[in-house]
């Protein structure tokens, strides 16, 4: 216990030195139930960015559960279709409890070659759609307005890549 | 002229309806603007024509929204509880570009007739090999383009039939 809350507290110290968010220590404090802290990433744009469990990625966990049990058999969305493997839904989870406090939780689903999907549906042809493979490949497209974009990144060392938080951040503007 | 009276070609007014079996496939629970999600449209590797292609019914022998449902139960074939429907036409179909990393169109989406059983159709051309470029990706912005493309959704109004009863629907 006096780990945790000194992890919490190096966690709070730090970022408030780098001008974050005050409502992150918020949340930490009242309402993560699994206290586990750590700092995923460097100085960015965003100040220095921590990775935490939260209220809505505990939710979006357990819709990634869902998906999971109903995506375990080959054929579930139709012939050819390919069963979720549990090393990619293991890395989904990893990404998930990886993604920063800046991003919010995706909406979780499922592919039909047994990939897990992220959506970012912002509305008004504004979208990142993010899929990972069970090798950490992060198949993405991205629309914001008239700008289109696709690319492949790859989710290494439980690092969310830098590329893919830009782009969250240009939807939202 | 094909087994089911419909002609051999896809006319580019012809409605295709893509029946939903899963809630996953739609945004929005319920109401009438509840629209597909790009999973409705992501393709299934066939091994028949080794391509990617999904499955969808023409409309233009099925007389009302019944129909259309009649014809998406059967779609289950006693493994998936039909849900809803969308309706895409067969021009917006092929006015869906498929494009290089540059953005030049390098194809466009299409639909065949792939009877039997009757009504039956496959929506192909999902790009699958443009050099240095992943198929998935390809596949992704395709699948998003035609749900862009689609009508909002059409709940079931049918009652369960007793084989999906028996395996769990609600």
């Amino acid at each position: 216990m006096f780990r945790d809350h000194q992890q919490l507290e190096e966690a709070y110290r730090a970022t408030m030195l780098c001008g974050s968010s005050r409502s992150d220590f918020a949340v930490r404090s009242s309402e993560v139930k699994v206290p586990r802290v750590w700092i995923t990433r460097g100085f960015g744009s965003d100040g220095l960015v921590v990775s935490l469990q939260r209220q809505e990625v505990e939710e979006a966990l357990s819709a990634l559960k869902a998906v999971y049990e109903e995506a375990s058999l080959p054929g579930w969305a139709g012939e050819g279709s390919e069963p979720v493997h549990p090393l990619t839904y293991d890395m989904a989870q990893r990404f998930l409890t990886a993604l920063p406090t800046s991003m919010p939780a995706p909406e979780v689903n499922v592919d039909p070659d047994g990939e897990i999907s992220f959506d970012w549906d912002l509305g008004r042809d504004r979208l990142l759609a993010v899929s990972i493979s069970l090798a950490g490949r992060l198949s993405f497209i991205y629309r914001n307005r008239s700008i289109r974009m696709r690319d492949t990144l790859w989710f290494m060392d439980d690092q969310i890549p830098d590329e893919l938080v830009g782009l969250f951040q240009n939807l939202k503007r | 002229m094909l087994p089911s009276g419909l002609a051999a070609l896809v006319a580019p007014e012809e409605v295709i309806a893509r029946h939903i079996f899963r809630s996953g496939d739609i945004k929005g629970k319920t109401g009438e603007r509840a629209t597909p999600k790009r999973q409705a449209y992501m393709p299934l590797f066939d091994g028949r024509s080794s391509s990617w292609v999904i499955s969808v019914s023409r409309t233009e022998l099925l007389t009302d929204q019944i129909a259309v449902e009649r014809n998406g139960i059967q779609v289950g074939d006693g493994k998936r509880v039909f849900l809803a429907y969308t309706r895409i036409t067969a021009a917006d179909i092929r006015s869906v570009d498929c494009v290089d990393r540059q953005r030049r169109p390098v194809g466009k989406m299409d639909v065949v007739a792939e009877e039997p059983p009757a009504f039956h159709a496959h929506l192909v051309k999902y790009p699958e090999l443009i050099e240095g470029e992943s198929p998935k990706l390809l596949q992704m912005e395709c699948a998003q383009e035609l749900a862009n493309r689609s009508s909002p959704v059409t709940w079931r109004t049918l009652p369960l039939e007793d084989w999906e009863k028996k395996i769990g629907a609600k």
